[in-house]
């Protein structure tokens, strides 16, 4: 480990004033890590509050070649925040302004240490919805969601993060900045460094501002929670439900492993000949919504649903969808460790996926739990093990590959939303080409020549 | 993919029992979002899952932290217990500080020092604190201070805004009701414990002695006192026995929630289902009222604004039923935010706790959503007030709404939150803010 020269210090010290500049290793050690629990060095940690003080950081650190961590709520999943190569963390959490809500252009501009929860309540006071809806919502934040292109239960019907960004600001490595999109929802103009950016994972530049597209919020929701005796009629019931022309704003299946997860942590409303479970929202007037749901019961009747539930309106619907929200606490009483894998495979090969997933379970004797967002062909696969067992580590990693391989042969995709960053970067190279892979490193190498945005992330 | 710093398990991990693995922080983070003190400063390593995290790599490998420094972090805690209500895990911070303080020697006589040359707010609860006291120290000492914060405390010019038009009797036929006041009630302000006495009185219970009761024991459990918490805790269940166990009543979140862990705490002496009739007998005094009737006075530019404490976790009977009589005429900020009281914080980290006060009171004071019956904006046949009708920039439109000038009270139902804000409290339109418990506006 390399630690910071008197210099370098008193540079961080100075442009970080107090308590927004942290050396000691007790006031670091929460920076060492996030969500993913893998752990890395920090050497310092910043909290600057200006797009100035980034300008000047990012110049220095340029100069001096120094690995520099972008890092808000840190509750991704992958290790996008673990400083792996000794380095700067970067705090977002002091910029958390809501710059600006402007309901004739239906845009909002950010800073990024905006909790996107709280951005949709601010923005929901002028009648106007941000749709993307990642689970982590409530605790994760703007830069977050758009540095991951987070997506979320509503992704169904409003996309994920990236349909929503219209434009940003950056500081580049070297201290430029750069302006990429606006207000308008339309631009062609040259080629989409706003896409190239949403997603990138923190390693090509540092996002100083967001501006966000907004259209107005629905009149209200409506949810219903439906037990089926198996995998194939509830993905059934599904299929026929769009043939039947309904679109859900969000649509969520959990599987046998997951009700049994759930079971045992606490009281399920459900029968126990339910094996499979779906969650539905659908949004729209108050009148589209009591058809919707009579539309929905009765294909559901059809298709030989066990038990269902519904409510109308955020208090009636909270009890049904905090039934999905407890699965993270319940999956840790199954075992204390997993690898939580978001794939996602072209929707009509969904049930192909589930039950190859299940067999994989079967050959690995691990259990693995899969639950998510069927409606858009996102699954999470959480494979649970015991670290401290050896052999069980072992076969948890051989399961991880296996699923990988066996996701692509469906032609889906490693990630549908968790993103890359450490945990799946050994992978990538399954899904990605020597060609496609050397022109991103390229493309890395054009906005960051000396490899100091969050280095060894992504690709 | 090169791991040079990278790991999910050390050694040191793996060595630690399954149990010990279940209770883990996971870092999902969620504490974070609800921890006042993180909400005030914006630090994340003054957040829950930081001190979790912090504990763990204590525990791992000792070489590597400074413990004093470690304990200085841990110390940033204001006690509320809502990382405890949020955690995926059922870890509880401020349990494990106190315990850690427990452990810590020397600090009893450290408590004990700044509970009586800077705890103000703590006061009430010192003669408590008394018999726990470090040698020589004990009740003089505690009873002079009782005095002078006694004298301190100016009487509350708060008008009773609520008076009860009748009272519902037929809840309480005639049951035995012990009154838990608690110290703040008991010491400072004993109109609290006057005008609940009448309540229950009127609501048709019979209100037995409370003289063997004593402080609940949580600000001293939380303080690493915990040996004068459990004499506390002890002094009251006999209290109640002694009483022959009839429902009690608080009207203080802290004290209710003090007296509810009580059947959590195995180390009391409890008898075969004594637990769950304690658990069953306890009861806010806000959900005795059944269908008593109430009139309403509220001016019309008053504002009360609802202060959540804490220590309801959420499940707040007091502003329901404050809800139901008051109905538009109170309000709350979206989120409840801590008003950092804190208990032992308040002895070691003044200036944290008054950080955590001013984020509670930039909720507090944010205007609420209209009045249904807006005076100052006169009628509004179409649902909208007059002043909408204006363009924006007409200058005479504002004059309409600021003809009079918003005035704020605040009303919460717990003692150290009632303390804390009015110790804190800022001026609005060149007064100080008015705060008071919710007997405070009402006539029984």
């Amino acid at each position: 480990m390399s630690l910071l020269s008197l210099p370098q210090r008193r540079f961080l010290q100075d442009l970080f004033p107090g308590s927004d500049c942290l050396l000691s290793p007790e006031e670091m050690v929460v920076f060492e890590a996030d969500a993913s629990r893998l752990e890395g060095t920090p050497l310092a940690v910043v909290r600057p509050e200006t797009e100035e003080q980034i300008i000047e950081l990012m110049r220095w650190a340029h100069a001096e070649r120094m690995p520099l961590y972008p890092r808000a709520r840190a509750t991704n999943v992958v290790g996008l925040c673990v400083p792996q190569k000794p380095g700067i963390v970067v705090s977002t959490l002091k910029m958390d302004n809501i710059l600006e809500v402007d309901s004739d252009d239906f845009i909002t501009r950010v800073e990024p240490g905006v909790i996107t929860g709280d951005l949709q309540k601010r923005v929901e006071q002028d009648k106007l919805f941000y749709p993307p809806d990642p689970a982590s919502l409530g605790i994760s934040t703007i830069g977050g969601n758009v540095a991951t292109c987070a997506g979320g239960m509503r992704a169904l019907k409003y996309g994920v993060t990236r349909e929503w960004v219209l434009g940003c600001k950056a500081v580049l490595p070297g201290g430029k900045t750069i302006t990429c999109g606006g207000r308008n929802h339309k631009n062609v103009v040259g080629l989409d460094l706003l896409r190239l950016l949403t997603g990138s994972e923190g390693t090509l530049a540092f996002l100083t501002e967001l501006t966000l597209k907004l259209i107005p919020k629905p009149e209200s929701t409506a949810s219903i929670l439906a037990g089926f005796a198996n995998l194939e009629e509830a993905l059934h019931a599904i299929k026929i439900m769009f043939k039947a022309g309904m679109l859900p704003a969000a649509l969520e299946f959990m599987g046998p492993e997951v009700l049994n997860a759930l079971s045992n942590a606490g009281a399920v409303p459900w029968p126990s000949t339910v094996t499979a479970s779906l969650l539905l929202r659908f949004d729209g007037s108050h009148q589209a919504l009591k058809a919707d749901l009579e539309k929905a019961e009765a294909i559901f009747k059809a298709c030989n649903v066990l038990w269902s539930t519904t409510g109308i309106g955020k208090d009636e619907e909270e009890p049904l969808w905090d039934v999905r929200r407890s699965i993270n606490p319940a999956s840790f009483k199954v075992a204390p460790n997993k690898y939580s894998d978001d794939v996602t495979v072209p929707r009509g090969k969904l049930l192909k996926a589930v039950t190859g997933i299940r067999k994989i379970s079967e050959k690995h004797t691990l259990p693995i739990l899969t639950f998510g967002h069927v409606g858009d062909g996102n699954i999470h696969v959480n494979i649970m093990y015991d670290a401290s067992d050896t052999q069980e580590l072992a076969r948890a990693n051989a399961a991880k590959k296996d699923i990988s391989e066996f996701i692509l042969s469906l032609q889906g995709t490693l990630s549908g939303e968790h993103g890359v960053g450490l945990v799946k970067a050994p992978y990538v190279h399954l899904q990605l080409s020597e060609t496609e892979r050397s022109l991103m490193k390229q493309i890395k190498h054009v906005f960051d020549p000396h490899c100091i945005m969050n280095p060894g992330k992504a690709f | 993919m090169t791991h040079e710093n990278s790991q999910t398990t050390s050694p040191e991990t793996e060595k630690m029992t399954k149990k010990e693995r279940e209770a883990a922080c996971i870092l999902c983070g969620k504490c974070v979002s609800v921890c006042p003190v993180y909400l005030a400063t914006k630090q994340e390593e003054l957040a829950p899952k930081a001190k979790q995290r912090t504990i763990a790599a204590l525990k791992e490998n000792k070489q590597k932290l400074h413990v004093t420094d470690c304990n200085k972090l841990a110390e940033m805690c204001v006690s509320c217990g809502k990382c405890a209500q949020t955690c995926p895990q059922g870890l509880n911070f401020p349990q494990q500080l106190a315990t850690m303080r427990a452990k810590h020697s020397g600090w009893r006589q450290w408590v004990w020092n700044r509970w009586v040359n800077q705890g103000s707010v703590l006061w009430p609860m010192l003669s408590t604190l008394s018999k726990a006291a470090p040698d020589s120290k004990g009740k003089n000492e505690a009873s002079r201070f009782v005095q002078s914060i006694q004298a301190m405390q100016p009487p509350v010019d708060i008008p009773q805004y609520i008076s009860v038009a009748q009272y519902d009797t037929e809840l309480a036929n005639g049951q035995s009701v012990l009154l838990f006041s608690g110290c703040t009630a008991n010491r400072v302000q004993k109109s609290w414990k006057q005008k609940s006495e009448a309540i229950l009185t009127n609501l048709g219970y019979q209100l037995v002695s409370a003289k063997g009761l004593t402080c609940c024991g949580l600000t001293l459990d939380h303080a690493g006192v915990p040996d004068a918490a459990h004499k506390s805790r002890m002094q009251n269940l006999r209290a109640w026995r002694a009483a022959e166990r009839p429902l009690l009543v608080t009207f203080c979140a802290t004290c209710y929630l003090g007296l509810a862990e009580y059947a959590h705490d195995d180390s009391l002496d409890w008898a075969e289902g004594e637990q769950e009739a304690w658990t069953n007998a306890l009861r806010p005094l806000s959900t005795l009222w059944g269908d008593s009737l109430f009139t309403v006075d509220v001016p019309a530019n008053l504002f009360i604004r609802y202060h959540q404490p804490c220590h309801w976790h959420g499940k707040d009977a007091d502003f329901t039923w404050l809800k139901e009589v008051l109905y538009d005429e109170v309000s709350k900020p979206d989120s409840a935010s801590c008003c950092g009281m804190g208990g032992i914080a308040q002895l070691g980290n003044r200036k944290l706790t008054r950080k955590v006060a001013t984020r509670c009171w930039d909720n507090l004071l944010q205007q609420p959503p209209k009045k249904d019956d807006s005076v100052p904006c006169y009628s509004k046949p179409m649902g909208n007030c007059l002043c909408d009708l204006y363009d924006e920039e007409d200058e005479d439109a504002p004059e309409l709404c600021d003809a009079v000038t918003p005035e704020y009270l605040i009303v919460t139902g717990c003692s150290g939150c009632t303390l804390q804000l009015r110790g804190t409290a800022p001026e609005h339109s060149g007064k100080k803010v008015k705060v008071g418990h919710w007997l405070d506006i009402l006539a029984p």
